[in-house]
């Protein structure tokens, strides 16, 4: 498949490139940007400085390229996705299409879950957009497990110097329900700092603010976990079965919260990742939650448990929970 | 922990206070009374109680222990009178009669030599009848704008048996402060036409803070309220988005002043019509 080819798809144009060096990768993201450029589409390049500095050195400024950050944090799927969507929708406005290349972060083992769960969705919530994304991941950083699951992801691939029709591709919504459940965090299988069974929301957001205090904890995840507590609770109590079982583990660079109730928790396989279509629709609560702090769902035997984590950010200079 | 508005003290009290005190038993609320009364007595306040009449003769007799109380009652700076010689249950609420006799004691009181009006009263049976509810709970939050430029300050008892603590709670939360923590949020008057909002709101109590914003009548149609939220310990979004309906039935705006960081992250993040935050200049 040419380049031309896949720039004329409508629609979402998701595309796969493991590359295995620094001169491969670039190979590859140069010719994007010229042509993008030359075709007078408007270019986002989300790059580490040292690419940007080597695909500004080959193809000079043009005011149809633009230069960002990587997009990605792992452990914010919602949030990544949400702010790619504005930013294809904000681009959108002035061009019929939209060339968008990012150069993937190393995403953490403990993340892998809800990265996948990402990279899945994108093509439903991006599928709206006449954009072609390319997914740029270094090959070396990646266990074999982890590159199935990107291949089983993205409908393109670029390989052996060309653009393929991937056939390993899956649909996304049957991807997701396979892959619904998070592996659990082995800090559940130590005893918890504190349980609670049938806590209201009350109790239980004063008991996380309680174990967050001195934590050093960013303000921000300390909120976003405040948030998702209270957001679970509820969620237990209107939605679920008692008996509601909150526990949370305090460790020196984390805080883990999970509420388990023995219903069946939530049965969209996009619960989290996809705002409900109206403010009014079910699910709007834990797509916000996932927006502000590191969340993920297990259905098991017992019922279903929500865990939420907070660290510490890599930012330097945030408020944290004991300077206030 | 307990949060600034939830009062566990029925006295450092000062001008401008209006607490709730809801109360299980009449001997609780004397021993709230004895306190409250001394302390007021003290800054030579003149006060005055409103109890049911079939508890003044108790009331008085548990007074007694107040050193020097013939003195305080002869030269009528201690008054204790039947509710229903301030609240008549045969007559409508009537809010502006309210607040006129209120300013017409503390004239007096004023004239007479003392420094102020302190005010308690067992205002259980006003809460009762739920046909006057709506009207006493705005009768209650106007006394409350009425305290901020005025000598006077209120203690205001309910009795948690008669009403029980839901019904306590929906006149307790427009108090700027009230025992026992029943009502999760505080509503107090600001000034003019504004409220601050503290404690917190969520999925279970967003609607008390609706019925309580329609019954002090805010905003008034075309009109904005100005919330502060510097108190406000937490707000989820479903109680966001019921205020913004409950605005846009109005046709009216709701600004938020001061909001917690987390408050601000939210709003990015739902569609709000009606609220929205101060506009900094």
């Amino acid at each position: 498949m040419t380049s031309q080819a896949v720039a004329r798809q409508s629609g979402f144009a998701h595309e796969l490139f493991l590359h295995t060096s620094t001169d491969e990768m670039l190979d590859f993201v140069i010719p994007f940007a010229q042509e993008g450029v030359a075709a007078g589409e408007p270019t986002l390049l989300a790059v580490r400085a040292a690419t940007a500095a080597a695909v500004l050195n080959g193809l000079g400024p043009s005011p149809y390229l633009t230069v960002l950050p990587v997009i990605g944090q792992p452990g914010r799927p919602a949030s990544d996705l949400r702010a790619t969507d504005a930013l294809l929708a904000d681009y959108a406005a002035k061009a019929p299409r939209v060339r968008i290349l990012n150069q993937e972060p190393i995403v953490p083992a403990e993340h892998w879950h809800e990265w996948r769960r990402l990279e899945a969705v994108v093509n439903l919530a991006l599928a709206h957009h006449n954009a072609w994304g390319v997914c740029l991941y270094d090959r070396h950083t990646l266990t074999a497990e982890q590159a199935n699951d990107l291949c089983a992801m993205h409908p393109l691939m670029w390989s052996g110097g060309q653009h393929h029709t991937n056939n390993r591709y899956q649909d996304p919504a049957e991807f997701i329900s396979k892959h619904a459940n998070a592996p659990p965090d082995s800090v559940e299988q130590t005893a918890p700092t504190v349980e609670l069974t049938d806590p209201s929301p009350a109790t239980a957001r004063a008991t996380v603010t309680g174990c967050t205090q001195h934590s050093g904890l960013p303000v921000a995840e300390v909120e976003g976990l405040i948030l998702a507590t209270n957001e679970a609770v509820v969620n237990a109590i209107v939605h679920g079965k008692p008996p509601i079982v909150l526990r949370i583990w305090t460790q020196p660079d984390q805080v883990t919260v999970t509420v388990t109730d023995t219903g069946t928790g939530p049965t969209d396989p996009f619960v989290g990742l996809l705002p409900p279509d109206t403010a009014e629709g079910r699910g709007l609560g834990l797509w916000i939650s996932h927006q502000l702090i590191h969340v993920t769902h297990h259905r098991h035997p017992d019922g279903y448990t929500i865990r939420i984590s907070a660290n510490h950010g890599d930012e330097p200079g945030q408020d944290r929970a004991d300077s206030r | 922990m307990t949060e600034w508005w939830v009062e566990p003290s029925s006295t450092g009290r000062s001008r401008a206070d209006h607490v709730c005190w809801p109360f299980r038993h009449h001997d609780e609320l004397v021993a709230v009374v004895r306190g409250y009364v001394a302390e007021g007595l003290a800054q030579h306040e003149r006060v005055v109680g409103y109890l049911p009449e079939e508890h003044l003769p108790d009331m008085e007799e548990q007074l007694t222990g107040l050193g020097r109380l013939d003195q305080y009652v002869e030269r009528g700076q201690l008054q204790l009178q039947a509710t229903g010689a301030i609240a008549r249950m045969d007559q409508p609420v009537d809010p502006p009669q309210g607040l006129s006799t209120l300013t017409t004691m503390i004239e007096e009181s004023l004239d007479a030599g003392f420094t102020g009006l302190r005010m308690f009263g067992d205002m259980t049976m006003q809460m009762a009848d739920p046909a006057r509810r709506a009207e006493f709970v705005h009768y209650e939050h106007l006394a409350d704008r009425f305290c901020l430029d005025h000598a006077y300050t209120a203690l205001c008892a309910y009795d948690r048996r008669v009403l029980g603590d839901a019904t306590v709670a929906e006149v307790a939360c427009v108090h700027p402060v009230a025992h026992g923590g029943l009502s999760p949020f505080q509503l107090s008057a600001t000034g003019p036409t504004d409220v601050a909002l503290a404690g917190s709101v969520d999925r279970f109590s967003a609607a008390h803070l609706t019925t309580a914003l329609q019954r002090i009548g805010v905003p008034e149609p075309g009109e904005t309220l100005m919330i502060d939220t510097v108190a406000l310990e937490f707000i989820d979004h479903r109680a966001l988005l019921s205020l913004d309906q409950y605005a846009t039935g109005r046709q009216g705006t709701v600004e938020l002043l001061t909001v917690p960081s987390i408050v601000r992250h939210l709003m990015e993040l739902i569609p709000l019509r009606a609220v929205r935050l101060e506009e900094t200049p």
